[in-house]
């Protein structure tokens, strides 16, 4: 009997070794800590968009304590003359005029190229073609806006002048050429895929009864894919008017309030990284209104996308 | 009142008609080839505009020469540098937070109520911050890392005695002039003490890092002839100068316009784009594969670590080599943080002055003379190359190492 149990005895402990039980307890720790240091990089995010919040409201508060700051000169007057000794003005909508104005211009050049140019990749376009016309439009999405910039300067620029003698050296019209062609690819893209999403069989029920090609894509495949254009247009608008080498280059640094497009005239970005590039004291107002400046451009854009985002999902026609 | 025959017509099968729309179709569809074209158009007028002005410009010696105020003298080692510096920089602090951020979002579905919150705010909070002008993230990256809120001295400031830079791995020497022009070094505790009064047999290092004892020449007195003396000997009215060595982990509090700071705010730049690319490439990981490690009996991380992530990485590569790309081009948000500046010298350390490739662009350009004109183009055609490494190792990556999962 001994022996026997012996026997027993022996095998299971060699169970044992051989198929050994861990505790499950270390596995649940370092899951929950991966899980906690996951959270906190999703916090990060959160962090930054509160930082980001939290700087601009500081720093614009304090822009406007300053004695020579009215909050209804800011975003009533048209004058932004803070360089003038004697008539200090903190009139946002000289700034907002000339982003209006560039934004305005690359928009009237970037939606009808880009439009059409995503009906042609999405509805005509051979494969070959594609296949040359889409890295095309990658690489110009990914050119640094700085290229754009010098580009606007020594190209975009004396060729207005070649056309036409009142173009000034720095000018409106030169940057929003520039920022239309930097807007192109993007709306292109996100118009394309608002395109494609839309499924054949619209198509060919439309050719079915009849239409031309053109019909088909005219009034079947753009009304469908509307709210993927708009998202498209909104989203690059956004993009314009955040936009900065470009006019800190070609645009000029006279805030005007105008819509001459041969003047020079200056961006709330341009306003920006002028006060920026470290020439102005860290305790002068004029370094202050930069935050404000910040927290105006931070607010449109932050709609716009918002807005386009929303659009892109709320509006989605979702077929099949 | 309109009969129901009347009001479907007959279709117009006048064939005037028809060959009209058809050669409205065809004409409008030429009208969409040559605009499409136009985009192509553009990018060659742009290429042949920087390389007609650039490409006589450039040689070895533009890439490893310092900038000079002489256009045709001046070159872009120090810029090259610094954007080596900060995208390295920026890649290590972007990639594990931005692929840890796509993991906590796809990978990982909370059933907690809390975390679910926070998962959605996270989601629709990434959208909009890929939105933001890199020019605002300049400005918060400004307040952020360059001054650190204030909360230090900043280095305008730092002089102020009450005041101390928290810094480590840098050492701070007077130095003095000596009779024949060679230089002493005292040693100092800290970077903000009140310059050093020469006098009488104070230890000293000299240019060779060698213990030497100074010797103050008093008004009036007379020099020794001897070399050796007149390397130690100092005159009693020299005032000294104020120089530091950092080491290579030189680190200091608040961060100043320093290459960290610079990386610390292209990554605010990027990391939304390195993210909603990361999401896209776990999202294309078909769920069989997860569901097939947790039917194994795999922890939620155990399928992420061994089974998700490696077969997402192609794309999370590519992702992330292409808001580097990105990184590589910004010029505004490291204008906010290191201003325009004339910089002879390399990085040596993190928190080095330092500027950009894209910023010595921006210089060039803007100035009137032609000659910086042709600077910027041989500049741009630099950085354009980087790029077109940087797309081509992209492309690479997605050719080979995507395989098929379904």
């Amino acid at each position: 009997m001994s022996a026997a149990s012996i026997h027993i005895e022996e095998v299971t402990s060699q169970e044992r070794r051989t198929y050994p039980v861990r505790s499950l307890r270390g596995v649940y720790i370092r899951e929950f800590a991966i899980k906690c240091l996951l959270a906190g990089c999703g916090f990060l995010s959160l962090l930054i968009t509160g930082s980001i919040i939290y700087i601009l409201a500081k720093e614009t508060l304090v822009f406007f304590g300053r004695s020579d700051v009215s909050v209804a000169d800011f975003f009533t007057s048209t004058e932004w003359t803070p360089i003038l000794g004697s008539q200090v003005h903190y009139g946002i909508w000289a700034l907002i005029s000339g982003t209006l104005l560039i934004s305005a211009i690359a928009m009237v050049i970037a939606v009808p190229i880009g439009l059409i140019t995503a009906i042609y990749l999405s509805e005509y376009a051979p494969h070959r073609v594609r296949s040359i016309l889409k890295p095309v439009l990658e690489i110009l999405a990914g050119i640094p806006t700085v290229v754009y910039g010098f580009f606007a300067l020594t190209c975009i620029t004396p060729s207005l002048k070649f056309f036409h003698d009142g173009f000034n050296i720095y000018n409106g019209m030169s940057a929003g050429i520039a920022v239309g062609i930097l807007c192109l690819p993007i709306v292109t893209s996100l118009a394309e895929d608002a395109l494609r999403a839309v499924p054949r069989a619209l198509r060919e029920g439309a050719l079915g009864l009849g239409s031309t090609k053109w019909d088909v894509t005219v009034k079947v495949v753009v009304p469908a894919a509307l709210s993927g254009i708009i998202s498209a247009f909104l989203l690059a608008m956004s993009r314009a008017i955040g936009e900065t080498m470009i006019v800190a280059l070609a645009a000029g640094s006279q805030p005007h309030f105008t819509i001459d497009p041969r003047e020079a005239t200056q961006t709330m970005t341009g306003w920006m990284i002028q006060m920026g590039s470290g020439d102005t004291s860290q305790f002068d107002t004029r370094y202050y209104s930069m935050y404000a400046v910040a927290a105006v451009m931070f607010v449109v854009t932050l709609t716009f996308t918002m807005i386009g985002n929303w659009v892109r999902k709320r509006f989605r026609e979702v077929y099949e | 009142m309109k009969s129901l025959r009347d009001s479907i017509a007959a279709p117009k099968c006048d064939p005037k008609s028809i060959r009209n729309r058809m050669a409205l179709a065809t004409g409008l569809q030429w009208l969409c080839r040559l605009t499409a074209l136009l985009s192509v158009i553009i990018l060659l007028v742009l290429l042949a505009t920087v390389l007609s002005r650039g490409l006589g410009r450039l040689s070895w010696a533009f890439l490893v020469s310092n900038p000079h105020p002489d256009p045709k003298l001046a070159g872009i080692w120090p810029a090259l540098m610094g954007t080596f510096w900060t995208c390295m920089a920026c890649a290590f602090l972007s990639l594990p937070i931005g692929i840890g951020t796509a993991i906590f979002l796809e990978e990982l579905r909370p059933r907690n109520r809390w975390l679910r919150a926070l998962h959605a705010t996270v989601q629709v909070n990434i959208a909009n911050l890929a939105g933001v002008p890199s020019v605002v993230y300049g400005i918060v990256g400004m307040t952020a890392f360059v001054t650190m809120f204030g909360l230090f001295p900043t280095l305008d400031n730092s002089h102020q005695k009450n005041h101390q830079t928290i810094e480590w791995g840098v050492k701070y020497f007077d130095q003095f002039l000596t009779v024949n022009d060679s230089v002493l070094r005292v040693p100092l505790e800290t970077g903000d003490v009140a310059d050093t009064v020469p006098v009488d047999g104070l230890v000293c290092l000299n240019s060779s890092g060698k213990k030497a004892t100074m010797r103050v020449i008093a008004r009036g007195e007379s020099v020794s002839e001897s070399a050796a003396d007149q390397s130690v000997a100092v005159r009693w009215n020299e005032t000294p100068g104020r120089i530091s060595k950092q080491a290579w982990y030189h680190f200091r509090l608040p961060f100043g316009r320093s290459v960290l700071a610079g990386s610390l705010t292209l990554m605010l730049v990027i990391l939304p784009v390195i993210i909603l690319s990361s999401q896209e490439a776990f999202r294309a990981v078909p769920s069989s594969l997860r569901e097939a490690a947790l039917g194994i009996g795999a922890t939620p991380w155990q399928v992420v670590w061994r089974v998700t992530l490696p077969a997402a990485i192609p794309g999370i590569m590519t992702g992330a080599i292409l808001a580097m790309s990105r990184a590589i081009g910004e010029a505004a948000p490291i204008m906010m943080v290191s201003g325009i500046v004339f910089i002879t010298r390399a990085p040596s350390n993190l928190m080095s002055v330092f500027t950009v490739l894209s910023l010595q662009i921006y210089d060039w350009a803007g100035r009137h003379e032609v000659d910086f004109h042709r600077a910027s183009a041989a500049g741009i055609l630099v950085l354009l190359v980087l790029l077109l490494m940087f797309n081509s190792v992209a492309i690479l990556i997605r050719q080979r190492f995507t395989k098929p999962l379904n």
